[in-house]
Protein backbone atom coordinates (compact mmCIF):
# COMPACT_ATOMS: atom_id res chain seq x y z
CA UNK A 1 0.00 0.00 0.00
CA UNK A 2 1.13 3.06 -0.85
CA UNK A 3 2.15 6.42 1.85
CA UNK A 4 -1.38 8.08 0.28
CA UNK A 5 -3.48 4.84 1.28
CA UNK A 6 -2.50 4.82 4.19
CA UNK A 7 -2.47 9.07 4.94
CA UNK A 8 -6.06 9.11 3.56
CA UNK A 9 -7.02 5.80 6.00
CA UNK A 10 -5.90 7.83 8.86
CA UNK A 11 -2.51 6.60 9.99
CA UNK A 12 0.00 8.94 10.82
CA UNK A 13 2.83 7.85 8.83
CA UNK A 14 5.58 9.95 10.46
CA UNK A 15 4.51 8.64 14.10
CA UNK A 16 4.25 5.00 12.60
CA UNK A 17 7.60 5.34 11.66
CA UNK A 18 9.10 6.36 14.56
CA UNK A 19 7.42 4.02 16.86
CA UNK A 20 8.31 0.92 14.49
CA UNK A 21 12.40 1.96 14.28
CA UNK A 22 12.28 2.45 18.13
CA UNK A 23 11.13 -0.53 18.47
CA UNK A 24 13.23 -2.68 16.56
CA UNK A 25 16.28 -0.50 17.64
CA UNK A 26 15.10 -1.91 21.28
CA UNK A 27 14.83 -5.34 20.10
CA UNK A 28 18.17 -5.51 18.11
CA UNK A 29 19.92 -3.69 21.24
CA UNK A 30 18.31 -6.06 23.81
CA UNK A 31 19.27 -9.46 21.48
CA UNK A 32 22.71 -8.05 20.56
CA UNK A 33 23.92 -7.63 24.56
CA UNK A 34 22.22 -10.72 25.55
CA UNK A 35 23.75 -12.89 22.52
CA UNK A 36 26.24 -10.75 21.29
CA UNK A 37 26.76 -10.07 17.46
CA UNK A 38 25.68 -13.19 14.99
CA UNK A 39 26.36 -12.00 11.42
CA UNK A 40 24.61 -13.02 8.47
CA UNK A 41 21.45 -14.31 10.07
CA UNK A 42 18.99 -11.95 8.87
CA UNK A 43 20.41 -11.92 5.17
CA UNK A 44 19.89 -15.74 5.20
CA UNK A 45 16.82 -16.73 7.22
CA UNK A 46 14.74 -14.32 4.88
CA UNK A 47 15.28 -15.68 1.28
CA UNK A 48 15.28 -19.50 2.74
CA UNK A 49 11.73 -18.37 4.68
CA UNK A 50 10.63 -17.25 1.60
CA UNK A 51 11.75 -20.28 -0.62
CA UNK A 52 10.49 -22.09 1.87
CA UNK A 53 6.97 -20.56 2.20
CA UNK A 54 6.48 -20.34 -1.50
CA UNK A 55 5.04 -16.93 -2.52
CA UNK A 56 1.80 -15.66 -1.59
CA UNK A 57 1.85 -16.19 2.06
CA UNK A 58 3.66 -13.99 4.65
CA UNK A 59 7.36 -15.21 5.94
CA UNK A 60 7.86 -13.33 9.09
CA UNK A 61 6.83 -16.46 11.19
CA UNK A 62 9.13 -18.79 8.77
CA UNK A 63 11.73 -15.98 9.20
CA UNK A 64 11.98 -15.81 12.65
CA UNK A 65 11.79 -20.10 12.90
CA UNK A 66 14.76 -20.29 10.02
CA UNK A 67 16.88 -17.91 12.10
CA UNK A 68 15.80 -19.38 15.61
CA UNK A 69 17.45 -23.07 13.75
CA UNK A 70 20.22 -21.38 11.97
CA UNK A 71 21.41 -19.61 15.63
CA UNK A 72 20.86 -22.74 17.53
CA UNK A 73 22.89 -25.00 15.32
CA UNK A 74 26.03 -22.49 15.18
CA UNK A 75 25.51 -22.60 18.65
CA UNK A 76 25.51 -26.19 19.17
CA UNK A 77 28.49 -26.45 16.88
CA UNK A 78 30.28 -23.86 18.67
CA UNK A 79 29.55 -25.75 21.83
CA UNK A 80 30.34 -28.90 20.68
CA UNK A 81 33.64 -27.81 19.71
CA UNK A 82 37.00 -28.88 21.79
CA UNK A 83 37.02 -26.70 24.49
CA UNK A 84 40.54 -25.80 23.31
CA UNK A 85 38.88 -23.67 20.30
CA UNK A 86 36.85 -21.66 22.06
CA UNK A 87 35.18 -20.12 18.96
CA UNK A 88 31.86 -18.22 19.13
CA UNK A 89 28.94 -18.78 17.87
CA UNK A 90 28.91 -15.68 15.38
CA UNK A 91 31.96 -17.14 13.81
CA UNK A 92 29.40 -20.09 12.31
CA UNK A 93 26.79 -18.08 11.46
CA UNK A 94 29.46 -16.35 9.29
CA UNK A 95 30.81 -19.17 7.98
CA UNK A 96 27.59 -20.73 6.52
CA UNK A 97 26.18 -17.23 6.35
CA UNK A 98 28.33 -15.76 4.00
CA UNK A 99 28.22 -17.98 1.25
CA UNK A 100 24.92 -18.52 0.96
CA UNK A 101 24.39 -15.11 1.08
CA UNK A 102 26.71 -14.72 -2.05
CA UNK A 103 24.53 -17.81 -3.76
CA UNK A 104 21.17 -16.03 -2.86
CA UNK A 105 22.89 -13.34 -4.44
CA UNK A 106 23.95 -14.70 -7.74
CA UNK A 107 20.57 -16.43 -8.16
CA UNK A 108 18.98 -12.81 -8.00
CA UNK A 109 21.20 -11.23 -10.46
CA UNK A 110 20.67 -14.12 -12.67
CA UNK A 111 16.68 -14.08 -12.15
CA UNK A 112 16.96 -10.36 -13.20
CA UNK A 113 19.58 -10.83 -15.77
CA UNK A 114 17.33 -13.45 -17.52
CA UNK B 1 -24.56 11.71 7.48
CA UNK B 2 -22.80 14.13 5.04
CA UNK B 3 -20.44 16.15 5.12
CA UNK B 4 -19.11 19.42 3.99
CA UNK B 5 -15.80 19.86 1.49
CA UNK B 6 -14.85 23.04 -0.27
CA UNK B 7 -11.44 25.27 -0.37
CA UNK B 8 -11.15 28.79 -0.40
CA UNK B 9 -8.40 30.62 -2.23
CA UNK B 10 -6.21 27.95 -2.53
CA UNK B 11 -2.89 28.30 -4.21
CA UNK B 12 -0.23 25.34 -4.39
CA UNK B 13 3.12 25.78 -5.43
CA UNK B 14 6.53 23.68 -5.65
CA UNK B 15 9.01 25.91 -5.49
CA UNK B 16 9.07 28.12 -8.49
CA UNK B 17 6.17 26.09 -9.87
CA UNK B 18 2.16 27.42 -9.12
CA UNK B 19 0.12 24.06 -9.58
CA UNK B 20 -3.06 26.31 -8.26
CA UNK B 21 -3.79 29.73 -8.62
CA UNK B 22 -6.31 31.03 -6.03
CA UNK B 23 -8.88 28.47 -7.03
CA UNK B 24 -12.33 28.42 -4.73
CA UNK B 25 -14.52 25.34 -4.53
CA UNK B 26 -17.81 23.51 -2.66
CA UNK B 27 -18.34 20.33 -3.11
CA UNK B 28 -22.51 19.66 -3.50
CA UNK B 29 -23.75 17.65 -0.92
CA UNK B 30 -24.77 14.64 -2.47
CA UNK B 31 -23.91 14.84 -5.74
CA UNK B 32 -20.84 14.45 -8.08
CA UNK B 33 -18.44 16.82 -9.22
CA UNK B 34 -16.30 16.00 -12.21
CA UNK B 35 -12.95 17.83 -12.40
CA UNK B 36 -11.78 18.05 -15.76
CA UNK B 37 -8.93 19.83 -17.58
CA UNK B 38 -5.97 19.70 -19.72
CA UNK B 39 -3.01 17.62 -18.20
CA UNK B 40 -0.70 19.46 -15.77
CA UNK B 41 -4.06 21.65 -15.25
CA UNK B 42 -3.65 21.07 -11.17
CA UNK B 43 -6.58 18.57 -11.39
CA UNK B 44 -5.03 15.60 -9.27
CA UNK B 45 -3.11 18.51 -7.41
CA UNK B 46 -6.62 19.47 -6.62
CA UNK B 47 -8.21 16.30 -5.64
CA UNK B 48 -4.49 16.05 -3.06
CA UNK B 49 -5.23 19.12 -1.22
CA UNK B 50 -8.89 18.18 -0.69
CA UNK B 51 -8.27 15.18 0.96
CA UNK B 52 -5.26 16.72 2.70
CA UNK B 53 -2.43 14.66 1.09
CA UNK B 54 -0.77 18.10 -0.19
CA UNK B 55 -0.91 21.32 1.99
CA UNK B 56 -1.54 24.36 0.00
CA UNK B 57 0.73 27.27 0.14
CA UNK B 58 -2.18 29.78 0.79
CA UNK B 59 -5.67 29.11 1.41
CA UNK B 60 -7.32 26.30 2.79
CA UNK B 61 -9.68 23.14 2.70
CA UNK B 62 -12.77 23.16 5.14
CA UNK B 63 -14.13 19.98 6.41
CA UNK B 64 -17.75 21.16 7.84
CA UNK B 65 -16.26 24.81 8.02
CA UNK B 66 -12.96 23.40 10.14
CA UNK B 67 -9.31 23.57 8.24
CA UNK B 68 -9.08 19.91 7.34
CA UNK B 69 -5.21 20.15 8.14
CA UNK B 70 -5.76 20.98 11.64
CA UNK B 71 -8.20 18.26 12.05
CA UNK B 72 -7.36 14.60 13.27
CA UNK B 73 -6.16 12.32 10.62
CA UNK B 74 -8.14 9.73 11.93
CA UNK B 75 -11.46 12.18 11.89
CA UNK B 76 -10.73 12.80 8.54
CA UNK B 77 -10.01 9.92 7.43
CA UNK B 78 -13.66 9.03 8.87
CA UNK B 79 -14.98 11.70 6.58
CA UNK B 80 -13.13 11.55 3.69
CA UNK B 81 -11.99 8.77 1.04
CA UNK B 82 -9.96 9.11 -1.79
CA UNK B 83 -8.86 5.99 -4.69
CA UNK B 84 -5.24 7.33 -6.20
CA UNK B 85 -4.56 7.02 -9.35
CA UNK B 86 -2.07 4.53 -9.20
CA UNK B 87 -2.89 1.78 -6.74
CA UNK B 88 -0.57 -1.16 -5.74
CA UNK B 89 -0.95 -3.55 -2.92
CA UNK B 90 1.46 -5.91 -1.81
CA UNK B 91 2.37 -9.43 -3.14
CA UNK B 92 0.12 -11.57 -1.80
CA UNK B 93 -2.95 -9.55 -0.76
CA UNK B 94 -6.30 -10.88 -1.22
CA UNK B 95 -9.71 -9.08 -2.30
CA UNK B 96 -10.98 -8.89 1.35
CA UNK B 97 -7.72 -8.66 3.36
CA UNK B 98 -7.59 -4.90 0.98
CA UNK B 99 -11.04 -4.32 1.74
CA UNK B 100 -10.39 -5.33 5.67
CA UNK B 101 -8.03 -1.93 5.15
CA UNK B 102 -10.84 0.38 4.62
CA UNK B 103 -12.20 -0.15 7.91
CA UNK B 104 -8.89 1.08 9.37
CA UNK B 105 -9.45 4.70 10.83
CA UNK B 106 -12.89 2.92 12.66
CA UNK B 107 -10.09 0.79 14.65
CA UNK B 108 -8.47 1.75 17.99
CA UNK B 109 -6.96 -0.35 20.43
CA UNK B 110 -10.22 0.49 22.10
CA UNK B 111 -12.37 -0.87 19.59
CA UNK B 112 -11.58 -4.31 18.33
CA UNK B 113 -12.69 -5.69 15.02
CA UNK B 114 -16.36 -6.00 15.50
CA UNK B 115 -19.52 -8.17 13.62
CA UNK B 116 -20.58 -4.40 12.26
CA UNK B 117 -17.32 -4.08 10.47
CA UNK B 118 -17.66 -7.92 9.02
CA UNK B 119 -20.59 -7.10 7.68
CA UNK B 120 -19.29 -3.42 6.43
CA UNK B 121 -16.60 -5.42 4.61
CA UNK B 122 -18.98 -8.02 3.44
CA UNK B 123 -21.42 -5.43 1.85
CA UNK B 124 -18.87 -3.24 0.44
CA UNK B 125 -17.75 -6.39 -1.54
CA UNK B 126 -21.21 -7.35 -2.55
CA UNK B 127 -21.67 -3.90 -3.74
CA UNK B 128 -18.71 -4.29 -6.35
CA UNK B 129 -19.96 -7.24 -7.57
CA UNK B 130 -16.76 -9.12 -6.11
CA UNK B 131 -18.17 -11.60 -3.62
CA UNK B 132 -17.20 -14.69 -5.30
CA UNK B 133 -13.41 -13.50 -5.98
CA UNK B 134 -13.49 -12.23 -2.02
CA UNK B 135 -10.57 -14.69 -1.58
CA UNK B 136 -8.30 -14.72 -4.66
CA UNK B 137 -5.26 -12.60 -5.05
CA UNK B 138 -5.11 -9.57 -6.20
CA UNK B 139 -2.23 -10.30 -8.59
CA UNK B 140 -4.83 -12.87 -9.88
CA UNK B 141 -7.68 -10.09 -11.16
CA UNK B 142 -8.57 -8.23 -14.41
CA UNK B 143 -8.14 -4.54 -14.38
CA UNK B 144 -11.49 -3.64 -14.30
CA UNK B 145 -12.04 -6.28 -10.78
CA UNK B 146 -9.23 -4.79 -9.46
CA UNK B 147 -10.02 -1.32 -9.89
CA UNK B 148 -13.85 -2.66 -7.97
CA UNK B 149 -11.63 -4.29 -5.28
CA UNK B 150 -10.65 -1.01 -4.01
CA UNK B 151 -13.69 0.75 -4.65
CA UNK B 152 -14.41 -1.58 -2.48
CA UNK B 153 -11.55 -0.97 -0.30
CA UNK B 154 -13.21 3.12 -0.10
CA UNK B 155 -16.96 2.01 0.71
CA UNK B 156 -15.39 -0.10 3.48
CA UNK B 157 -14.37 3.23 5.15
CA UNK B 158 -17.56 4.22 5.04
CA UNK B 159 -17.20 8.12 4.46
CA UNK B 160 -19.84 10.70 3.19
CA UNK B 161 -17.10 11.97 0.75
CA UNK B 162 -15.57 9.86 -1.53
CA UNK B 163 -12.68 11.11 -4.00
CA UNK B 164 -11.62 9.34 -7.35
CA UNK B 165 -8.49 9.94 -9.26
CA UNK B 166 -8.87 9.26 -12.75
CA UNK B 167 -11.14 5.65 -11.88
CA UNK B 168 -11.39 4.65 -15.60
CA UNK B 169 -7.74 5.33 -16.61
CA UNK B 170 -6.40 2.41 -17.55
CA UNK B 171 -10.03 0.42 -18.46
CA UNK B 172 -11.52 -0.10 -21.43
CA UNK B 173 -14.59 1.03 -22.69
CA UNK B 174 -17.28 -1.13 -21.16
CA UNK B 175 -15.61 -1.18 -17.76
CA UNK B 176 -15.35 2.54 -17.80
CA UNK B 177 -18.87 2.78 -18.36
CA UNK B 178 -19.61 0.28 -15.37
CA UNK B 179 -17.32 1.45 -13.01
CA UNK B 180 -18.71 5.29 -13.88
CA UNK B 181 -22.17 3.24 -13.20
CA UNK B 182 -21.42 1.75 -10.03
CA UNK B 183 -20.24 5.59 -8.53
CA UNK B 184 -23.30 7.44 -9.75
CA UNK B 185 -25.50 3.82 -8.25
CA UNK B 186 -23.40 4.37 -4.93
CA UNK B 187 -24.24 8.50 -4.80
CA UNK B 188 -28.09 7.98 -5.51
CA UNK B 189 -27.94 4.77 -3.03
CA UNK B 190 -26.03 5.97 -0.06
CA UNK B 191 -26.18 9.78 -0.29
CA UNK B 192 -22.65 10.11 -1.24
CA UNK B 193 -21.06 13.37 -2.18
CA UNK B 194 -18.15 12.51 -5.40
CA UNK B 195 -15.51 14.42 -6.16
CA UNK B 196 -13.65 12.72 -9.47
CA UNK B 197 -10.77 13.50 -12.01
CA UNK B 198 -11.70 12.31 -15.27
CA UNK B 199 -10.25 13.06 -18.83
CA UNK B 200 -12.84 11.54 -21.08
CA UNK B 201 -15.12 15.15 -21.38
CA UNK B 202 -18.14 12.99 -22.99
CA UNK B 203 -18.17 10.40 -19.83
CA UNK B 204 -18.07 13.56 -17.47
CA UNK B 205 -20.73 15.07 -18.88
CA UNK B 206 -23.38 11.95 -18.78
CA UNK B 207 -21.95 11.30 -14.60
CA UNK B 208 -21.74 14.67 -13.29
CA UNK B 209 -23.93 16.72 -11.65
CA UNK B 210 -21.58 19.61 -11.85
CA UNK B 211 -18.38 19.61 -13.98
CA UNK B 212 -15.44 22.08 -12.83
CA UNK B 213 -13.12 22.42 -15.65
CA UNK B 214 -9.39 23.67 -15.08
CA UNK B 215 -7.36 25.51 -17.27
CA UNK B 216 -3.39 26.58 -16.00
CA UNK B 217 -3.98 26.34 -12.65
CA UNK B 218 -7.67 28.22 -12.37
CA UNK B 219 -10.84 27.26 -12.74
CA UNK B 220 -12.29 28.33 -15.62
CA UNK B 221 -15.59 27.04 -15.65
CA UNK B 222 -18.25 25.30 -13.21
CA UNK B 223 -21.45 24.28 -13.41
CA UNK B 224 -23.90 21.77 -14.97
CA UNK B 225 -22.48 19.70 -17.72
CA UNK B 226 -24.88 21.67 -20.31
CA UNK B 227 -23.56 24.85 -18.66
CA UNK B 228 -19.17 24.19 -19.00
CA UNK B 229 -19.61 21.68 -22.18
CA UNK B 230 -20.37 23.96 -24.69
CA UNK B 231 -18.19 24.26 -27.81
CA UNK B 232 -16.49 27.91 -27.13
CA UNK B 233 -15.39 26.25 -23.28
CA UNK B 234 -14.03 23.13 -24.74
CA UNK B 235 -12.12 25.40 -27.10
CA UNK B 236 -10.87 27.88 -25.25
CA UNK B 237 -10.29 24.79 -22.79
CA UNK B 238 -8.37 22.50 -24.88
CA UNK B 239 -7.68 24.88 -27.83
CA UNK B 240 -9.25 22.08 -29.54
CA UNK B 241 -12.20 22.92 -32.66
CA UNK B 242 -15.04 20.73 -32.04
CA UNK B 243 -18.88 20.46 -31.97
CA UNK B 244 -21.24 19.55 -29.42
CA UNK B 245 -24.50 17.99 -29.50
CA UNK B 246 -26.55 15.75 -27.50
CA UNK B 247 -26.08 12.40 -26.97
CA UNK B 248 -28.97 10.38 -28.53
CA UNK B 249 -29.65 8.56 -25.42
CA UNK B 250 -29.71 10.86 -22.49
CA UNK B 251 -29.45 13.96 -24.08
CA UNK B 252 -26.02 14.90 -22.38
CA UNK B 253 -24.18 17.37 -24.34
CA UNK B 254 -21.18 15.27 -26.50
CA UNK B 255 -18.64 16.62 -28.12
CA UNK B 256 -17.31 15.19 -31.37
CA UNK B 257 -13.99 16.65 -32.22
CA UNK B 258 -13.12 18.34 -35.69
Amino acid sequence: MSEEVATCLGVDITLARLITLGLSVALVALAVAVAGPLPFVAFVAGPIAHGLNGKNRPTLLTAALVGAIITLSADAVSQLMPSGFGLPAGVFTALVGAPVLIWVLLVHYRKQRS
Amino acid sequence: MTARLSCENLTLSYGKVTVLKDVSLTLPEGKITVIVGPNACGKSSLLRCLCRLQSPSQGQVNLNDAPIHKLNTRDVARQVALLPQKTNAPEGMRVRDLVIRGRTPHQSPLRQWSLADQTIVDDAIDRVGLTARAEQLLSDLSGGQMQRAWIAMVLAQDTPILLLDEPTTFLDLLHQRDILQLVRDLQRDKGLTVAMVLHDINLAARFADQIVALKQQKIVAAGAPIEVVTQPNISEIYGLDCAVIPDPHYGHPHIIMK
